[in-house]
């Protein structure tokens, strides 16, 4: 049985509706499957393709989504949302630079981003992102194959949604896109 | 003129300061990290280091309305989840490690209200963290004694007494507000 496997089978009876102890296990086996030795053929295989985007498996009870992404050295990924959802990242190889904000609305009803601040994930490090939360992702160190859990299929919830927020930045501000 | 660290701490802050922003966020973190580099030979922190006291006030800002505070833990002192109402704040270990928990609070269908916490990080001397309006986390202190800066954007003790900050309760091992 390799790291993935491992993985899927462990993680499986720990899933469920959002909590502390869900969200902590599937930290805890990121980190696993972070660590997996690099000779394993799931391993070999996404540092030979580097697909942009890859599905390693999905929960079948809770519809938990866990899916590899390769990164170029450079890559920025604009400050968003991810809807109801929640995401654990695990770096598998390479550095990415993880920023978070908060949104404010100031009184005239302009909506902007602050930024608490930055993270340098390396490979083995992990992160999660629960409701409400926005983070941006630039790729410090590539190629980057990074992991990512969701509770959800994320693509569903951008495109039939609507639930995701991605922001855009206007005068040097993160703000969202104004409506046509 | 400044003297000591401290001042130049204040004066930096005074004239970095504005309305909550990602620039005055960045500037004010940056300041509270260069004061943790501070030599303990300075009187202000071999007062501290000698009287070790619970809690005390460094500075307070007229015009602008900062705070700087000191604080003394041992380990294992823990605080459990809070917010701090409007502010932000930044906090900074200048000696031993604190670990500080985040939370995001959700309502359940039944209304109940509950903490889910997404992670922990484990601040040691020299290291600085941001909590953003909004923000919910708790504190344990780790490897004592702990001399922790904390740096409110204002006075948390009124924010409290005007009924703005919320403190979390376990109830049988979940986080949740006070019943009325």
């Amino acid at each position: 049985m390799n790291s993935l496997e491992k993985f899927i089978k462990g993680i499986g009876p720990t899933l469920g509706p959002l909590s502390s102890e869900v969200v902590a296990s599937c930290q805890r086996h990121m980190e696993e499957l972070a660590a997996a030795p690099h000779t394993e053929d799931w391993i070999v295989e996404l540092h030979r393709e580097n697909p942009e985007h890859r599905e390693l498996y999905v929960d079948q009870k809770y519809g938990f989504n866990l899916l590899a992404h390769a990164e170029e050295e450079g890559r920025y990924r604009r400050p968003h949302d991810h809807g109801l959802g929640w995401v654990v990242y695990a770096v598998q190889r390479g550095e990415i630079e993880m920023g978070t904000f908060i949104r404010v609305e100031d009184p005239d009803g302009k909506v902007r981003l602050v930024k608490r601040d930055a993270t340098r994930l390396k490979a083995g490090d992990v992160k999660a992102f629960v409701p409400g939360d926005i983070h941006d992702t630039r790729c410090i160190k590539g190629p980057v194959t990074l992991l990512r859990l969701t509770d959800r299929d994320l693509l569903k919830e951008e495109h039939e949604t609507d639930r995701l927020t991605r922001y855009v930045e206007i005068d040097g501000n993160w703000t969202v896109k104004p409506r046509d | 003129m400044t003297t000591n660290s401290l001042e130049k701490f204040v004066e930096e802050v005074r004239s970095a300061w504005g309305p909550l922003s990602s620039e005055v966020i960045a500037q004010c973190s940056r300041q509270l990290g260069d004061l943790l580099k501070a030599p303990t030979a300075e009187e202000w922190l071999a007062t501290l280091h000698s009287d070790e006291p619970a809690n005390k006030e460094l500075h307070r800002d007229a015009d602008c309305g900062f705070m700087l505070l000191a604080h003394t833990e041992q380990t294992g002192l823990y605080r459990p989840p809070h917010d701090h109402g409007r502010s932000w704040v930044i906090y900074g270990v200048q000696r031993g490690e604190v670990e500080m928990g985040t939370y995001i609070r959700v309502q359940d269908e039944d209304g109940s209200v509950r903490l889910v916490k997404r992670d922990a990080t484990l601040v040691r001397a020299g290291e600085i963290k941001i909590f953003l309006p909004g923000d919910i986390h708790d504190t344990r202190a780790v490897s004592g004694p702990v001399t922790l800066l904390r740096f409110p954007e204002r006075d948390l003790k009124k924010e409290g007494e005007e009924g703005r900050i919320t403190r979390y309760v376990d109830q049988n091992g979940v986080w949740t507000v006070k019943a009325a």
